[in-house]
């Protein structure tokens, strides 16, 4: 290291001096260091100092000095139910939610309307769940008429086994064996095709009938099977077993025969893959049937190279035919009337259809019959296991009351031949007319203890379908709903939570209004939540550590002056203060004055309160001024009659007391012998006491220094010639005494002369602008604010001056209610005087040459006046001078403070 | 006690008829003539008194004469010279549910400058107390916009519930002190 800092090595000792050159890469080193020393001093000088809350002391100019805690952090503090943020002390947020979860919590603060219900899911609205049906799930069969159908096919019973009713239908085939296709040479012959016999597989029997067939690309393409001798099929029906094979889809099949020489064909039937049982309406062969010739089982088709189709077991018979309808059946009273809206009226079956063979189909139908009209509803009782429901809405039929005939029945429909076989139930019939209306939750004004800002409203509720639901609140800060200070309601109509922007207030009111058009469904309201937040209503306090003169200055400590504090205390806040010095708590007064204290350990507190949740009071800084004895700053002399002029004939003594203060107006000293007394006075003399003697006539001075400093004061003295004094005094007594009579009689006559016919009441010195420079009454207490006074005086002459213009501003003179007002324009000012009584016939002059006076004085005062009142400190003495009862003189132009 | 001083200045309650000037005022001065004076005269004087901390401890007293201006165009063309002359701020109102109040604040804003120069100005927007009532039709930026010409800053008011009121009369009186080259603790 070719360069190094000394410390113990250098020549100097402790000092840091440089004992070697260093190179030229460290001389650039050091001038970084230097460089980066200096930014970081710039940088230390131009950032605010660290915030810190330990007390910091600093010296005030009149031997006082003042103690200040910051609240930036809980240092040095002791903090109970405040927050300390953003360098304020303030009462915290509370956070307070207002949750309804339950039914019994909506009912229990505020009122549903008689179309609501409450339940344990929550509101909703109230329905008429009774069942008018009598005996709806079949226990006893009664009042039930179980009413078979008309012809008997379908009958209806009540199963006291299953408490069911029960509908069944059961008949048997009506078919017979035509031809059993086991053997058919010579019997039947193939068309467009060859037909032959195959024994494998047969659907029946030992054989059955083949076609192998090909059919043109061209429509109207068949083959078939034709049976060679005529045939008579006076049955109505054919049935028979159809096997299309090879892949020959799509087909049809029919059949054809001619009835003498027409051709008759039946309706083409599509078939499918598989064996399958094709029944032929034979009545489509015509009405006679008994000679059918050339009749032929065809299949159709087209653009099919080779297939073939095998049928078996032909059989014939008459088709049983019907649609007949089993009912059960009761009468119901309907006593009320109830909407014919949708919904008002409901009908409700459990049906079952364990078997349904042999048939076309089977459907279920319920019907409610008036006077009033009819109407029926159908569905499909298809066959399948368990039990499922039906509703039919009757709201249209239902609506008046009176005698209704409830039916629900099973209607069977056979077209067939084979075996058929029906088994329908229906139990837990039921007939309600809901009959739900509209409705309307209102709460009551919720208090919620103090006023709050509302942070979200979480709702709870189902609305779908038919039915609405919308949720409202609003806030106020009193207890009558609608009052003024309410707010407008705030509508939400889906659940979820939301961020609240109601205004913040101490009410909360609630109102959900629920509505439905299917009088049968109903909205559900479950939960409401509202959060909100308030300032804490706990008061709250800070208080500081005890603090400890310094040892270095318990000497000359005095006592603690004031305690200040920079705060907001918003209506409705307070923040109280209490000092103490670790042992007591005493409070401090609004005027923060503690000038009773003189302990050298203080401590403080700070008691935070609000009654409006809204606002807090903040605490930002607290001062403790306390004072002390400092040096020596000014000498100040007294004597009896001070501050009259001393006036004193020769030979006579005046007693001076001289005491010297420090900045803080502290006595320091008042003893005579620490001063040190002169006076120019070369016959009088003044002692080391203060002690003066006149000497010669004429005026003089009286100087004191207190010793050891420069600091001295001085008087003025005249001194009276003894002679002149007693001469004046006595020798001429007859004649002073008679003048001083007459005199007194004559001012007191000229006073009471004067204040019976006139006076001044006010002088107004006013600025060009409107501000009021100056004001002189002669009464106690003025009427109205000056200030304001002299700046509606002003506009008013302003408007008179612009109302008029040839008025040009020189109105001097104006009566009114008694009082008669001068004015006088200066050019920087103007001049008011307000007279009660006779005005002197010299007033205007007086006044005018008052005015020239005073812009004289005080005219580059006026033009550069900012406002401040002590730049015209001079003007009152001045103007005195004008209000008085005597003529006004103008003075020699003044030297004071006017300027 | 600290030293008190005092300092006596003028500003002017400018904007358009029945924004609420006079209502927005009323319960934070001292008010010694009816409202009548400012249709018959044109202007009506009421007095403000603010007191500021200053750094060295002292206290400075502000007496403010507010001189309420009749909202007419065409007197504030007439007795402007006389009513504007010698003020020291400008107090502009607007009111929040009529957007045309706050551009003819321009006018008003340039007419008191014609007469006294550049002063500082504060926007107070009124009746900001119904804004849930009724549609409001513009916002902080056109506020921004329209008081940024004069660097004035604005507030919300509410004459009915005398929201940031005060705040106001303490940002003017401040501004006004600061162009003096005083300092107050704000």
């Amino acid at each position: 290291m070719e360069g190094s800092w000394a410390g113990s090595r250098g020549k100097w000792g402790g000092m840091a001096v440089l004992v070697q050159r260093p190179s030229r890469a460290h001389r650039f080193d050091a001038i970084g260091l230097f460089a980066l020393l200096a930014v970081s001093l710039l940088l230390a000088f131009l950032t605010p100092p660290v915030r810190g809350d330990l007390p910091t002391e600093i010296e005030n100019r009149d031997a006082s000095r003042t103690v200040t805690w910051t609240m930036g952090t809980a240092a040095g503090l002791a903090v109970q139910g405040v927050d300390l943020a953003g360098g304020n002390a303030s009462l915290p947020w509370t956070a307070h939610n207002l949750s309804w979860d339950r039914p019994g919590e909506f009912a229990a603060n505020g009122s549903l309307d008689p179309t609501l219900t409450m339940g344990a899911a929550g509101i909703a609205l109230r329905a008429d769940t009774a069942n008018h049906i009598v005996d709806g799930d079949f226990v006893s069969g009664t009042p039930w008429t179980f009413e078979p159908s008309a012809h008997g096919n379908v009958s209806a019973a009540w199963d006291t086994g299953t408490a069911t009713a029960v509908f069944r239908h059961d008949s048997p085939k009506t078919e017979s064996s035509w031809d059993h296709l086991d053997v058919n040479a010579g019997v039947w012959a193939g068309v467009n095709g060859v037909a032959w016999t195959n024994t494998t597989k047969p659907h029946e029997g030992t054989g059955m009938l083949g076609l192998n067939f090909s059919l043109g690309p061209g429509p109207g393409a068949w083959a078939g099977v034709q049976h060679l001798a005529p045939v008579n099929w006076s049955s109505d029906r054919m049935v028979v077993w159809v096997l299309p094979s090879n892949s020959s889809l799509p087909l049809t099949f029919n059949v054809t025969a001619y009835v003498g020489a027409t051709l008759y064909g039946t309706a083409p039937r599509a078939l499918v893959a598989g064996w399958q049982e094709v029944s032929v309406d034979l009545t489509e062969l015509g009405p006679v049937r008994d000679a059918l010739i050339s009749l032929t089982l065809r299949v159709n088709g087209q653009g099919i190279p080779s297939g073939t189709v095998y049928v078996d077991d032909l059989r014939l018979g008459n088709a049983k035919q019907f649609e007949e309808t089993a009912r059960v059946r009761q009468s119901v009273v309907k006593a009320n009337a109830t909407s014919p809206a949708l919904g008002s009226g409901v009908v409700r079956v459990n049906w079952s259809t364990p078997t349904a063979t042999g048939i076309v189909r089977v459907i279920g139908i319920v019907n409610v019959t008036s006077t009033s009209g009819s109407i029926l509803r159908t569905f499909s009782a298809a066959p399948g296991s368990g039990w499922r429901p039906f509703f039919a809405d009757v709201s249209a039929t239902t609506a008046l009351p009176g005698l209704y005939e409830v039916s629900v029945g099973i209607d069977v429909i056979a077209d067939n031949t084979s075996v058929s076989s029906v088994e329908a139930r229906i139990d837990d019939v039921s007939l309600v007319f809901p009959n739900r209306h509209n409705g309307t939750y209102l709460s009551n004004a919720v208090a919620l203890g103090t006023a709050s800002e509302f942070l979200g409203v979480t709702w709870a509720f189902d609305a779908s379908g038919p039915t609405t639901l919308w949720a409202a609140l609003r806030t106020g800060n009193d207890s009558s709903p609608g009052s003024p200070t309410w707010s407008a309601w705030q509508f939400w109509t889906a659940a979820g939570t939301y961020a609240a922007t109601l205004p913040s207030a101490s009410f909360l009111q609630a109102r959900v209004d629920l509505t439905t058009t299917n009088a049968s469904a109903s909205p559900n309201l479950a939960a409401m939540a509202v959060a909100t937040r308030h300032r804490s209503m706990q008061s709250g306090s800070v208080a500081s550590g005890v603090f400890t003169i310094p040892a270095a200055e318990l000497a000359t400590f005095r006592n603690w002056r004031i305690l200040e504090a920079r705060s907001r205390t918003p209506a409705g806040t307070s923040i109280s203060f209490a000092i103490g010095d670790g042992t007591y708590w005493k409070p401090v007064g609004s005027d923060g004055n503690i000038t009773d204290t003189n302990s050298t350990m203080i401590r403080w507190s700070a008691t935070l309160a609000t009654t409006n949740g809204l606002v807090t009071p903040t605490l930002e800084r607290v001062d403790l001024v306390y004072e002390y004895l400092g040096l020596p700053a000014r000498v100040e002399l007294r004597w009896p009659g001070w501050p009259s002029p001393i006036v004193v004939p020769s030979g006579g003594v005046v007693r001076f007391t001289a005491v010297a203060l420090d900045a803080g107006s502290h006595v320091i000293s008042k003893e005579p012998n620490r001063f040190d007394w002169n006076t120019n006075d070369s016959h009088g003399q003044v002692g080391i006491d203060g002690s003066y003697r006149a000497g010669e006539a004429g005026d003089h001075i009286v100087n004191v220094t207190f010793v050891g400093t420069t600091l001295s004061a001085t008087v003025h003295v005249r001194v009276l010639a003894a002679g002149t004094w007693i001469d004046a005094m006595i020798g001429y007594a007859p004649y002073w005494l008679a003048v001083l009579t007459l005199g007194a009689v004559g001012y007191t006559g000229y006073r009471f002369g004067i204040r019976r016919t006139s006076s001044i009441d006010d002088v107004f010195l006013i600025s060009k602008d409107g501000r009021l420079m100056m004001h002189n009454t002669r009464r106690m207490r003025a009427d109205r604010d000056a200030d304001i006074l002299s700046g509606m005086l002003t506009a008013i002459l302003s408007f008179l001056k612009d109302a008029d213009p040839e008025e040009n501003g020189e109105l001097r003179r104006f009566e009114v209610g008694g009082k008669t007002t001068l004015l006088e324009r200066g050019p920087h000012a103007y001049l008011v005087a307000v007279y009660s009584g006779k005005v002197p016939r010299r007033a205007g002059k007086n006044l005018r040459r008052f005015m020239t006076s005073l812009e004289t004085n005080f005219g580059d005062a006026f033009a550069r006046w900012s406002g401040d009142p002590e730049d015209l400190q001079d003007l009152k003495a001045f103007t005195g001078r004008f209000v008085s009862p005597f003529r006004f003189r103008p003075p020699r132009r003044m030297n004071g403070r006017a300027s | 006690m600290p030293e008190m001083q005092r300092i006596k200045t003028k500003v002017c309650l400018v904007g358009e008829a029945a924004v609420g000037k006079t209502s927005l005022i009323r319960r934070f001065v001292q008010d010694d003539f009816e409202d009548r004076y400012i249709t018959t005269l044109g202007a009506k004087v009421s007095k403000r008194e603010i007191v500021f901390d200053m750094p060295d401890r002292k206290k400075l007293q502000m007496d403010i004469t507010i001189w309420d201006i009749m909202g007419e165009k065409g007197f504030r063309d007439l007795l402007k010279e006389a009513f504007f002359h010698g003020a020291k701020g400008v107090l502009a109102v607007a009111d929040l549910t009529r957007y045309s109040t706050l551009k003819e604040l321009d006018d008003w804003v340039q007419g008191v400058f014609k007469v006294v120069g550049e002063i500082p100005v504060v926007y107070a927007i009124n009746k900001i107390d119904l804004k849930d009532e009724v549609m409001i039709l513009y916002g902080d930026k056109e506020i921004g916009e329209a008081s940024r010409a004069f660097e004035a800053p604005f507030f919300y008011t509410s004459a009915k519930t005398g929201e940031n009121v005060e705040l106001l009369f303490q940002r003017l009186g401040t501004m006004v002190l600061k162009r003096d080259g005083i300092s107050v603790a704000s």
